[in-house]
């Protein structure tokens, strides 16, 4: 969606010798590097990538200007997520059984990822509403469970936690 | 976008305990369904999603 994903981690390094465990061979003793939860090197192609994210963002205004990109962006998202927000919340949705995950307060701090379920009596499975979708002839990107796999099971051992705030809008 | 070129997807999406904690309780396999919309995407095409979802949830 966005191109390039690069990840950084800033960490005491009390927390980085005593809290993570090591993802590089176990035949290495490096509890106190960084090396232990970067085995390889970043990959060229994302770095150099990475090089026209700003460009790209401050093209997004006549303004030049990574703020006034950002502004921008927060100020279209609130536009997108009233139309849904406002059709997932109605009272003739909720008596229907839909529950939005999350807040549904319109504000700069709802990011426009909106996850819901329906609910109740009438309950239809998750799986059935984007398949209602997907026969609409929509885009079905398959998942790529392989590598996403590898992250999974090396966050859930200790340090999800941070990472799940990201879902908990 | 065409109604036609919409990719919404559903599941727990690696936030597993997440939605294990939800309540009313889910089925987790099942999750919930993710709308994602980026600052690309236009209002237009959000109706547009909202019409499908009407007809689905009708």
């Amino acid at each position: 969606m966005y191109g390039a994903h690069n990840a950084a981690v800033y960490v005491r390094s009390a927390a980085l010798q005593t809290s993570l465990t090591s993802i590089a061979h176990h035949f290495l003793k490096v509890d106190n590097d960084l090396y232990k939860v970067q085995p390889g090197g970043p990959g060229y192609e994302l770095v150099y990538g990475a090089t026209a994210v700003v460009p790209y963002l401050k093209s997004l205004t006549p303004d030049d200007d990574l703020v006034a990109s950002f502004d921008a962006i927060a100020n279209h998202e609130q536009t997108l997520l009233a139309p849904l927000l406002r059709f997932l919340t109605d009272a003739k949705q909720v008596s229907r059984g839909v529950r939005v995950v999350g807040t549904s307060e319109i504000n700069l701090s709802r990011v426009p990822t909106v996850s819901f379920v329906v609910v109740g009596q009438d309950a239809i499975k998750s799986k059935d509403i984007v398949g209602a979708f997907d026969k609409k002839g929509g885009v079905s990107p398959t998942f790529n469970d392989i590598i996403v796999f590898d992250y999974a099971c090396y966050t859930d051992r200790n340090s999800i936690r941070p990472l799940l705030r990201v879902f908990s809008y | 976008m065409h109604v036609t070129q919409i990719g919404i997807r559903y599941g727990h999406f690696y936030a597993y305990s997440l939605i294990d904690n939800l309540r009313p309780k889910l089925d987790v396999n099942d999750g919930v369904v993710r709308i994602s919309l980026v600052h690309y995407n236009t209002v237009d095409e959000v109706r547009k999603i909202v019409d499908v979802l009407g007809e689905v949830l009708a």
